[in-house]
Parts: structure tokens; sequence; C-alpha cells
């Protein structure tokens, strides 16, 4: 009971530092943002496609519909700016004009994971592409 | 040979928390993956997981627990006492005790402490640093928990869609505070644990315990 051994401040400061937040990375998080408003605001349905994460593209595949095809079908917002943007780990929001976007760190780049997004009252938010 | 003896309790437990803190890594790494490949995000190598929020937050959640046990434990055996068990003191003992009994000031030793022998403000805080130092631990440990939970609990809400919360919107949360008590409880009822058993069981040989033969009514006697 008496014996246990103090060493901790350096494991403290490493936790505190583990969790200091906001990481970097806003800046490219905000430039996919950037292009992907760019890219609903001219209804480019093939570079919609390639600012999706893998699995958002595969949600949004139905039947023999390819990603260009059900993105084309979607009328997602693009109003901008871009507004406040939160990174968490590898994860991260975006305020723009007029939609929440939801990006995901994918093979050292960042890809839209959730666009469309609308606030629920309780619970996730309801989006039109997410994956 | 001897210096290894005489130190073997720190050495024994030093070397056991390091081997228990790499397992935990090796473990966590690969359950943090797990559930990265399951929320569309990329496997991370060992170096990042160990700077990550998740396994930082983890290790403080346990580390806060271990303090706050030991700090509650040195503070509370002061006033509390526990007729029979070994981790009490003597029944009649309750309180700070004399100065003569805790040999401070005049009647510090050759062999005290300076800060026994210095008296004033250096022998009260002196007097009280056992406790202090583990519940500065315990708040530092609480506070990185809470840092590190937060950001590991905004990553896991951001992957599934919804908002991160604040420092003090985390710190009021029920993950916040399931982790806290999961961990809290646990450390409680150890510690009950040992007070009764104390009285009833021996283990021959160790200062935790009475001498085997020793009345289970007898307080404040280790073997």
């Amino acid at each position: 009971m008496r014996t246990r051994v103090l060493a901790a401040a350096g494991v403290v400061a490493l936790a505190l530092c583990g969790g200091c937040g906001a990481a970097p990375g806003t800046d490219a998080v905000t430039r996919t943002a950037d292009a992907w408003l760019a890219a609903a605001r001219a209804k480019d349905a093939a570079a919609l496609c390639r600012l999706v994460t893998p699995a958002a593209a595969e949600s949004a595949e139905t039947g023999d519909e390819t990603c260009v095809q059900a993105l084309g079908d979607l009328d997602l917002p693009g109003a901008g700016p871009v507004g406040a943007v939160q990174v968490w780990s590898d994860r991260a929001q975006v305020r723009t004009g007029d939609d929440t976007l939801f990006l995901t760190e994918v093979d050292g780049g960042w890809r839209v994971s959730g666009a469309g997004c609308t606030a629920q009252a309780d619970g996730p938010y309801d989006c039109d592409l997410e994956g | 040979m001897k210096r290894l003896r005489d130190h073997g309790l720190s050495l024994f437990f030093g070397a056991l928390f390091l081997l228990a803190l790499v397992g935990e890594s090796l473990a966590g790494v690969a359950s943090f993956n797990n559930e990265q490949l399951t929320s569309g995000g990329d496997p991370v190598s060992y170096w990042q997981y160990v700077t990550s929020s998740s396994f930082a937050a983890d290790v403080a959640e346990n580390w806060q627990s271990e303090y706050l046990q030991f700090f509650l434990y040195i503070f509370l055996t002061v006033w509390l006492v526990q007729r029979g068990s070994v981790e009490s003191k003597e029944l009649d003992k309750v309180g700070t005790e004399s100065d003569e009994e805790q040999k401070v000031g005049r009647y510090a030793t050759a062999d005290s402490p300076a800060g026994a022998r210095a008296g004033g403000w250096r022998t009260l805080v002196y007097s009280r640093s056992l406790g202090a130092v583990m519940g500065v631990i315990f708040l530092g440990s609480w506070l990185a928990q809470s840092v590190a939970g937060r950001a590991s609990y905004n990553a896991r809400q951001l992957a599934d869609f919804s908002d991160p919360v604040s420092w003090p919107g985390y710190v009021t949360s029920a993950d916040f505070w399931n982790r806290t008590l999961q961990n809290w409880q646990s450390e409680f009822l150890a510690v009950a644990s040992m007070v009764i058993l104390s009285i009833f069981l021996r283990q021959r040989g160790s200062p935790e315990s009475k001498p085997v033969g020793v009345a289970h009514s007898a307080t404040g006697q280790e073997g």
C-alpha cells in the first residue's frame, strides 16, 4: 500500500500535451472545404467525388449508380465562406455559409465524410452524404 | 547486490509499472486501430498512438484515481481509525499527534529530516508533504484526464457526426464522470477491503499484515 513510486510529472505533462486539442492541420482542412464548396457551387460531381472519403463514396453509391451519378443527384449546399474550423485528431468539422461539413484525414489528406448536414435537437447531424 | 536488495520494492514496482505501461500501449494501439478501421479512419503508428489524446486519457484516468486513493488514505488515516486493522494507527492517537510523538521542533533527533528540525512554516509544510504531493499529482492527473479526454471524446464526436464539446461541457459530461467514477469505485473498494481484511487475515512476514499470532482486536501493529 505504501510503496508505489512517484513518477508523475513527465507523463502528466505528456498527457496534457497529448490532449492539446485543435491540432495543426486547420489550413489543410480549410483548403479541402474551399475546394468542396467550389465544386458544390459548380455542380461538379466528379470533383466532389475526388474530395470525399472512400467510405462516404461507398455509402453514396447505390446499385449500379457510380459516385459521380450519386453526388450529381444530391443538391449539396455550396455557399461560402468557410467559417469556424475545429480539428480533433484525424477528424474535423467546418461551418460554411449554409452547411456543416465533417472531414476525415485519409492517406495524409483531408476528405469530406459528411455534407449536407442538418443539426438535430438530440443526437448526431442528419447528413445527405455521410460515411 | 546489497544495494539492489535494499531498494528491491521500489525497483520491482518501477519495473512492473514500465512493463505494464508498454503492454497497455501495445494493446491500446491495436484496439485503437480496430476502431479507426470501423469508423473510416486511417490506422496510426505506435508513436502516433502513444502521443495521442486517446492514450493520454487512458493513462491519466487511472493515475488520478490511484493518487486520489493515496491522498485520501494518507489524510483520512490521521483522523479515522479502524479497530483491529493494520492500516489504522492506535485508537487513542486520532489527530496530528504531539510534537514529541512526531519528533518535530525541539523534539527532533540528530537524524531527523531538516524539515522536522527547522520549525515554523517549513516544518508545517514538511509535516504534510506526503499527502500534499499525492494530492497535487491527483489534481494534475485529473486535469490531464479532462484535457486529453476531451480531445479524444471530440474526435469520437466528429466521427459520429456530432458537435465537439467545450472543456466545461466535457467535465460535466457523462463520458468524463463515467471514466472517473469507474476508477474511483474500484480504488475505494480496494482500500475498504484492505482495512477490513487485515483485521482478520494474516500474511506472515508482510508489514501490510499484523504478525500471525496477534489478536484481531490489536490495532496499529505491523508484522
